[in-house]
């Protein structure tokens, strides 16, 4: 079972968001801050990164930014989460290194598409 | 000759003497002639001095002294000419000469009298008195000179009327000064001619009345004798004086015409010079500006009524006072405003600006008057200055400026609560946001677990709270992206496009709502279209509000999405045409199709949802990407709405490019 790192600060959306997903069958890791989230990608390891990405303490650019730059982890893929219509959110995104994103609200059906195409076939959601 | 004062003799022996009318009349002129070229030469005196010309003065006075002495001389003995005695008389020569002299004297005495620029009684009297004591001496000496040639001529004068020939030539002379003074000091009132011929007649009567009254007092007698015939030599026999006479009365008739002639045009010189002045002063008065002109000495020699009202400070403005003096005294007495408190300070800083005037300044005056000064040097005159009252410009410029102070700050005013009501929007489109994500979110989810293993009997009212969640969510989205556009906020990001993706990719999504109303979607994208560089989510956006809204306004109809290229003012561009066979809109509708907040009418809401503010947005983005939209619509039949969009977006008009 694969093993998503959620990096979200709002506790509602957290909490949505990983139910969701744990139904489909992953293994959800919650981190509720920039730091945190750095910090469980490092000691966890995770396959992907739900990346939110204005966090308090560290914005998620800034820890897209480290993870990437890191040997342990730059592999890992990053998919930006940003608000509705902020392009250049999703730009600055992109340039910080992360793999993809995609907009809140969340379309659980795309999103999951995303993940798939990073996780390939071999993780099915259940 | 013997002379003696009438003795008693037997009247009947004296001499029968007549005159030349003809003479008579020539002496008298002469004697006038003289008059009048000694009065103009006392005018000439008198200008040479104020002129401060002293030689001249000299000269004019010698002139005058000798051509009066010569008149009174010439008037003698051309009335002695026109005596016709029945004894032969000859003159002699050294007491003829000698008889000049006390005449000239007085002559240059009255001249010098005459001529003075302020005159009294006393002086007056002293000119006249001695003239006429000058006359009356000359007569007696010249009647010495007489002798008879061919018998001893005696004359005997009569007391009373000798003494009357004096009193008449002193009375007259001083009468001929008086007039004189008189006409000088009144000389506006009275005519030119007869201020010139009043005291020339006087004088002139004054020497040939004197002659007339002492021949009347004179008695001739003959005595036969050969005892002064040795004299001859010495004497002037007729001939000669006539000679001399004719001389004399020549040159001061020259000079009597010449003094007119200078005269005349010294005086239509002087009348002009007071009419140009008064001209001048007409001119000068009639200004509306306050005018001065100060002297290179910097002392006023010309002002105006207006000047003085603006500068004087109560003790009055005199011509000859210093500048200085004058801004001094109203800085003093606190009409300029900009003086008070450092007047000296002032007063140096407006020297130095009258010295080396440059441009024009404003002061502020007491009373809330603002002058505008201008001063000039002009070479070798001194400073022209021209004070204009600009009060009223200025109290209309404080007003303009004052309005337009008040309408920045209302602009300003109007611009803060635009951003705070942009900042607002956004805020609360942000704050509202967060809550429907959650309530989509949630409500997604437990309409997962009611298919997956729950009560389906909740899933259409799990379905409704869905639907409405969205529709309520997107709104939001629309108010925050028409907010941010209005404050300037909204950026564009540039990218290379392919079409015909995101044709399929807008079609993809707007299928369902399509279908929902039974409408066939049909794309028309005949050609190989070319990459466009422009905003991605904001075509899509577009696209997608056409389309929605052709779905949204048409049943079981046809809705037509046809892409082609195309240029507009010779750029290439890409023209995406939406058409439907909906219910369409009236001309007014559609002219107000894209304002914020309008829809066809109120009903439209309620019937078929909405902001009113996706056309809006829709027209906004096509803007900001340098393009263009438009709509053609029949009420009942459908409408188009077509969308031109360049293949590369130059500046935008609004917003910050990127990419």
């Amino acid at each position: 079972m694969a093993r998503i790192l959620l990096v979200e600060d709002n506790e509602m959306n957290r909490d949505m968001l990983s139910r969701r997903l744990e139904k489909k069958g992953y293994t959800i890791t919650l981190a509720v801050d920039g730091e945190q989230g750095v910090m469980l990608a490092q000691s966890l390891l995770p396959e992907l990164i739900l990346m939110d990405m204005s966090l308090p303490i560290m914005d998620g650019w800034e820890a897209s930014r480290i993870i990437k730059t890191m040997a342990q982890t730059q592999h890992i893929p990053i998919i930006a989460l940003t608000a509705h219509a902020m392009a250049e959110d999703r730009q600055r995104a992109l340039e910080v290194g992360c793999d993809d994103y995609d907009t809140k609200p969340i379309d659980l059906l795309r999103l999951l598409s995303k993940i798939q195409l990073f996780l390939g076939s071999q993780e099915p959601p259940g | 000759m013997n002379h003696y004062f009438y003795d008693g003799r037997s009247l009947q022996d004296t001499l029968v003497t007549s005159y030349q009318p003809s003479l008579v009349f020539l002496s008298v002129t002469v004697a006038c002639l003289a008059s009048y070229a000694a009065l103009s030469v006392a005018g000439r005196i008198k200008a040479a001095e104020k002129d401060k010309a002293y030689g001249l003065s000299r000269i004019w006075l010698l002139a005058g002294a000798l051509t009066m002495g010569a008149g009174v001389w010439a008037m003698h003995f051309i009335a002695m000419l026109a005596l016709i005695l029945p004894v032969h008389v000859s003159y002699d020569v050294s007491i003829t000469a000698l008889s000049t002299v006390p005449v000239v004297i007085a002559s240059a005495v009255m001249m010098y009298v005459v001529s003075r620029p302020r005159n009294n009684n006393l002086g007056l009297f002293i000119g006249g008195t001695v003239m006429g004591a000058g006359i009356g001496t000359m007569h007696y000496l010249g009647m010495a000179a007489m002798v008879g040639i061919d018998q001893n001529l005696i004359m005997s004068y009569e007391p009373t009327l000798f003494v009357t020939s004096v009193i008449v030539a002193v009375a007259l002379a001083n009468l001929a000064l008086i007039i004189n003074h008189a006409i000088e000091r009144k000389r506006d009132s009275v005519p030119l001619f007869w201020a010139k011929v009043v005291p020339t007649l006087a004088m002139g009567f004054a020497v040939s009345g004197m002659h007339y009254t002492a021949m009347a007092a004179t008695y001739f007698f003959s005595e036969n004798s050969t005892a002064v015939t040795g004299d001859v030599k010495n004497a002037l026999n007729h001939e000669s004086l006539a000679l001399w006479v004719s001389f004399a009365s020549v040159s001061i008739t020259s000079l009597a015409i010449l003094m007119t002639v200078v005269d005349r045009r010294l005086q239509k010189a002087a009348q002009e010079e007071a009419m140009s002045r008064s001209r001048m002063r007409e001119a000068i008065e009639s200004i509306a500006d306050g005018f001065s002109l100060f002297d290179i000495n910097d002392k006023l020699v010309e002002c105006n009524q207006r000047y003085r009202e603006l500068m004087d400070t109560g003790q009055g403005i005199l011509i000859g006072m210093t500048f200085e003096h004058i801004v001094r005294s109203a800085a003093e007495a606190g009409l300029i405003l900009d003086a008070i408190g450092n007047v000296d300070e002032w007063v140096a800083e407006r020297l130095a600006k009258h010295r080396a005037p440059r441009e024009q300044f404003i002061e502020q005056f007491a009373g809330g008057r603002w002058i505008r000064v201008t001063e000039r040097r002009v070479w070798n005159l001194g400073t022209v200055a021209i004070r204009t009252d600009i009060t009223e410009l200025k109290d209309t410029e404080i007003e303009l400026s004052r309005a337009m102070d008040e309408a920045e700050k209302a602009r300003a005013n109007a611009e803060d609560t635009n951003r705070a009501k942009s900042a607002f929007l956004a805020n609360m489109s942000h704050e509202l946001r967060t809550p429907m994500n959650a309530i989509i979110g949630y409500t997604e989810m437990l309409l997962e677990d009611a298919e997956d293993d729950g009560d389906p009997r909740i899933i259409p009212d799990l379905q409704k709270i869905l639907s409405s969640g969205k529709h309520l969510l997107s709104l939001i989205n629309e108010i925050l992206d028409l907010s941010k556009i209005e404050a300037g906020k909204m950026d564009i990001y540039l990218e290379n496009i392919d079409v015909p993706e995101v044709i399929q990719d807008v079609v993809n999504t707007i299928r369902p709502l399509a279908d929902k109303n039974a409408n066939t979607l049909i794309v028309e994208c005949p050609e190989p279209l070319p990459t466009i560089h422009t905003d991605l989510t904001k075509l899509r956006q577009e696209l997608l509000n056409l389309l929605s809204n052709a779905s949204k306004f048409t049943k079981n109809g046809k809705i037509v999405l046809a892409v082609t290229r195309q240029s507009v003012k010779e750029i290439n561009g890409i023209l995406f045409r939406v058409t439907d066979n909906g219910i369409g809109m009236s001309k007014e509708q559609a002219d107000r199709v894209f304002d914020a907040f309008t829809q066809a009418d109120s009903s439209t809401t309620r019937k078929y949802g909405g902001t009113g503010l996706g056309l809006t947005i829709t027209k906004k983005f096509c803007e900001m990407m340098g393009g263009t939209i438009a709509v053609k619509s029949e009420l009942g039949k459908g409408s188009t709405f077509s969308i031109w969009l360049p293949l590369r977006t130059g500046k935008p008009l609004r917003g910050n490019t990127h990419g």
